[in-house]
């Protein structure tokens, strides 16, 4: 199941806030025109963030060195160990103890952060949010409340206003007024804070090299299959990046209507002509005419047949085919010809004849003409014996 | 019929035999062959006593009429009187319609003693049942039917050819209807490909026009429809999954064999439906109807030389008891084939039913000559010794005869032919060969312009077919390094319409996921439902002598449709289709 739409009609904030009341699970991606980003949110509450033009490993190295955690030789002994060794860089670097673990998760944090922060500048683009039960994220993520993100992001625009000077601000996103500095990073290590559903609350201090990778590998529900596809990196190991976007929703219409096209040509070319669906190509012209004539012919049998019980019966053909039909001898659509076209039928004493009408006037060629000659049953010429006498003598008598 | 009763005198002319008896022998181009006068005399008694059956009120004495009208047509051959048993059917009709239910019942069995196991006669009691208020009778009487038509040669041929005419219908709507699926589910990623790259240097409004255009072009083509089917699958091929191009190209392929497939049948058709096949089919069914002999004279005159339609003329002429019409075929048989021993047996017949045993000794002894093992020559021939009182003779001859074929010299014995002399029907063997050299005349016929030329546009719609495959791989690896614009997810918005969408449109579920061959299944069922009171319509119509109606097909069909619809309901409900 999935929402969809576009920023023009709902903006970031009012679609972040929706999901965050009703508790929802899943992924919400947003396409802008330069990049998409995907938002994992585990009981409305954000837990990781990625996008596509840069990585987990690119992003998360920058925060480290930005925010000092890690120095600019280690970083590049790691990726240098990272290259050889396969893997996750960020294990990786909790492994080889270049930072801990809580730092990890704070960095990964303040870098979801600065995702979310930069999409709130994007006014255009779409988004779509994948509904499920689990997502992926690092175990150890403290997640992000959206009320405290948004009140964090407006009081943020605010004083950028009014660091600009006297133009309005920006319209801050819906509810309570921020409060003033509210910091963006989440508790310190070693401070209690509440862990996500189902995973523990990482232990206070450094910790030793945890045993493995950790992220909660439970994938968030993949939009479908597609035909060629990518994998993300990052903690989405699941999640499928398509290598072009997705057409936007308001196209609809344009593919319903081509099908719509094709499904009514389809129905009556199958009630009108078909034969064209059988020998459909037009140089095909001739075939298709005899496989007319040689229905035609069934047809005009069976009419042929009827008629000739008839007179069996009656000592003459039927005035009107109509009646025939009356009798059970022919159905309805055996007054029309292959094509549709009704037929004109004229009864004589000994014969009758059939022919195809079209606007008020016969086909030509499409005609025949039946009679009783050659029906031992109905033609009295047929069984005309010479009468024995002919050969006798003539007698005279005086 | 009558189209051919100019060809026929003509061939009359070259191929009738000398006349004896003379002047009494019917003229070919009255009677289709030639006939004495007793043979006429048997006809008109047949006839006459038709007449008096119509005029019957009492059971008895029309079931007595009835079997006199089955004896007079014993007399030259014939079994099965099929004219009067779709008069006896339509009379048991117009009786049901006046409430005379009994001369309805008495007509129907009259309609089956003179033609057995007829499926109308089947279908018009179903229809006396249904008037008479006795429906579980009539539902019965109308599955009894079906059966039946499987033992009749030409409806049984003619329901198979339109069987697969039907079938290969149903495949290629059903494709069209895939691909617009196809169109559904893909079609804005496809027109958002094409709006891109036209986009590229053109203002987007304009991009858009053209794209629209570019789709829509092939519509003013002649046979745009076909055009736009095969252009749109061809542009649809790069964004389906595997299965789906395989159902693609299946269907390519499928188009481009159906014309052939449908023109060899149709030409076999033409030849079945053909009067002097259906008078052949009728002479190997001893079925005698009314124009059974103006047929046999077509027959004669669309193959003038063909020395098995002499053979066979030969073996009518004698099953009629015209022998001296039957022995100048025979005659002219031997001239062609000198070693044609049932030519050769039925001219010793002749001569004993002459009583010129001299002569009959020595066709049989010629017989016998070229085949040793032949056990009905030595049969006749004892039975010539006999008549001769060489008794000796005809011990030693039948001996032989029994020690060759001792089952079929005892059945002889017990039942004796009517001339004492067996008469082999070998023309009738012929008829397959017949039917052959009538499908080449035709065949030769609208093939004047045969040879290479016709060859290779015969063969075109599988070359279309392959090209299509070719030009859909190479559009394929061209656009396949810029990518293609993934579909949008799911065709439906979601709401009350996404569920009865699912529903009601088949294969867009399976076709949003990929799932080619599930996706044409599905849209196959319904279409193959709707398609059936199409059956007749798409093919050739069965000539049937008492018409069944439709009313049975479109009961399969809404029962068909109500199953098939519910079984997705119930999916839907129970957690997606």
């Amino acid at each position: 199941m999935a929402v969809e739409g576009t920023l023009d009609l709902f903006k970031l904030p009012e679609i972040l806030q929706l999901i965050s009341q009703q508790g929802k699970t899943g992924i919400l991606t947003v396409q802008g025109q330069q990049d998409i980003v995907a938002i994992s949110f585990l009981n409305g509450r954000i837990v990781a963030a990625d996008a596509l033009n840069q990585t987990l490993e690119e992003g998360l190295s920058q925060i480290l060195l930005k925010e000092g955690m890690i120095s600019a030789p280690d970083l590049g002994r790691a990726a240098s160990e990272h290259q050889s060794a396969g893997g996750r860089l960020v294990d990786l670097l909790v492994e080889r103890r270049y930072i801990e673990r809580p730092q990890l998760l704070e960095a990964l944090r303040l870098q979801t952060w600065r995702l979310l922060e930069q999409l709130m500048g994007w006014n255009q683009g779409d988004f779509k949010f994948y509904s499920g039960d689990e997502v992926s994220y690092e175990e150890g993520f403290v997640p992000i409340a959206v009320d405290e993100f948004l009140l964090h992001a407006a009081q943020k625009a605010h004083d950028a206003a009014l660091r600009q000077g006297p133009r309005p601000a920006p319209e801050p996103a819906p509810g309570p007024r921020p409060a003033p500095a509210a910091p963006p990073a989440g508790p310190r290590p070693g401070e209690a804070r509440p862990a996500p559903t189902g995973a523990a609350a990482p232990a206070p201090g450094p910790r030793p090299a945890p045993a493995g990778p950790r992220p909660v590998a439970a994938p968030a529900p993949a939009p479908r299959p597609a035909a060629e596809e990518h994998e993300a990196p990052g903690p989405f190991v699941r999640m499928k990046v398509e290598p072009r976007p997705a057409p936007p929703a308001s196209l609809a219409w344009v593919s319903r209507t081509l099908a719509i096209l094709l499904m009514v040509l389809a129905v009556a070319v199958l009630a009108r002509m078909p034969d064209s669906l059988l020998i459909p190509f037009p140089w095909q012209r001739g075939e298709r005419d005899a496989l007319l004539r040689e229905q035609r012919a069934a047809l005009y049998l069976k009419i042929d047949r009827a008629a000739k019980t008839w007179f069996l019966l009656e000592g003459s053909f039927p005035e009107r085919l109509e009646v025939l039909v009356d009798a059970g001898l022919l159905s309805p659509a055996d007054l029309r010809d292959p094509e549709g076209r009704p037929l004109r039928y004229t009864a004589q004493e000994e014969s009758y004849t059939l022919q195809p009408v079209e606007g008020g006037r016969p086909v030509p060629g499409a005609e025949t003409s039946e009679a009783i000659s050659g029906n031992f049953l109905l033609d009295p010429e047929f069984l005309r014996v010479p009468p024995e006498s002919a050969a006798a003598p003539l007698v005279l008598l005086d | 019929m009558r189209r051919l009763a100019g060809a026929a005198a003509l061939a009359a002319l070259l191929l009738a035999p000398a006349p004896s008896g003379a002047q009494s022998v019917s003229s070919p181009q009255v009677t289709g062959v030639e006939m004495t006068p007793r043979v006429r005399n048997t006809l008109k008694q047949i006839e006459e006593q038709w007449l008096q059956w119509i005029v019957q009120n009492d059971r008895e004495q029309a079931r007595s009429a009835v079997d006199n009208l089955l004896e007079t047509a014993r007399q030259i051959g014939m079994a099965r009187l099929p004219d009067l048993s779709a008069g006896a059917v339509a009379r048991a009709a117009q009786a049901a319609r006046e409430k005379d239910f009994p001369r309805a019942h008495w007509s129907l069995e009259a309609a089956e003693r003179f033609d057995p196991g007829r499926p109308e006669t089947a279908f018009a009691e179903a229809g006396v049942l249904r008037l008479e208020g006795k429906y579980p009778g009539a539902v019965l009487a109308w599955l009894s039917a079906l059966p039946r038509i499987f033992g009749h040669p030409l409806e049984r041929y003619i329901l198979l050819q339109d069987l697969v005419i039907w079938a290969l219908t149903l495949l290629l709507v059903t494709g069209c209807l895939f691909v617009a699926v196809q169109m559904l589910t893909k079609g804005t990623s496809l027109f958002q490909d094409m709006v891109d790259f036209l986009g590229r240097s053109l203002p987007r409004p304009a991009a858009f026009v053209l794209a629209a255009l570019a789709l829509l072009w092939p519509l003013v083509l002649p046979y745009g429809p076909l055009w736009l089917v095969l252009y749109w699958s061809l542009l649809l091929w790069g964004y389906g999954s595997t299965s789906e191009r395989v159902v693609l190209i299946v269907l390519w392929l499928l188009a481009g064999a159906s014309p052939i497939l449908v023109g060899e049948l149709r030409q076999r058709m033409t030849v079945e439906l053909s009067p002097p096949a259906r008078a052949m089919r009728s002479l190997e069914e001893h079925r005698l109807y009314g124009a059974l002999f103006s047929d046999l004279g077509a027959l004669r005159s669309l193959l003038p030389e063909s020395v098995a339609v002499k053979h066979l003329m030969a073996d009518v002429h004698r099953s009629l008891d015209q022998w001296d019409l039957a022995r100048s075929l025979y005659r002219q048989v031997l001239e062609q084939e000198p070693r044609n021993t049932a030519a050769m047996i039925n001219l010793g017949a002749y001569a004993f039913v002459k009583q010129d045993f001299g002569g009959a000794i020595r066709s049989f002894q010629s017989t016998i000559e070229i085949d040793p093992q032949n056990a009905a020559a030595h049969y006749n021939l004892s039975q010539a010794f006999s008549v001769s009182y060489m008794f000796d003779e005809q011990t030693a001859a039948m001996e032989r005869a029994r020690e060759i074929d001792r089952e079929r010299v005892a059945g002889w014995i017990a039942n004796p032919p009517a001339q004492r002399v067996v008469t082999p029907m070998e023309g009738m063997t012929r008829i397959p060969e017949i039917r052959r050299q009538l499908l080449a005349a035709r065949g030769n016929g609208g093939k004047a312009r045969a040879g290479g030329l016709e060859l290779f546009r015969r063969g075109l719609p599988l070359l279309v077919s392959l090209s299509l495959i070719l030009v859909a791989v190479a559009l394929h690896l061209a656009r396949r390094p810029r990518g293609y614009t993934d579909r949008p997810s799911e065709v439906f918005p979601e709401g009350a319409f996404d569920r009865w969408g699912r529903i009601l449109l088949p294969g867009v579920a399976s076709a949003e996921i990929g799932e080619g061959g599930k996706s044409f299944l599905a849209i196959l069922v319904p279409t193959a439902l709707l398609m059936i009171p199409l059956f007749g319509k798409v093919g050739v119509r069965i000539p049937w002598r008492y018409d069944p109606g439709n009313l049975a097909s479109w009961i399969v069909v809404v029962l068909g449709l109500a199953l098939f619809f519910g079984a997705r309901l119930r999916r839907e409900l129970r957690g997606g289709v």
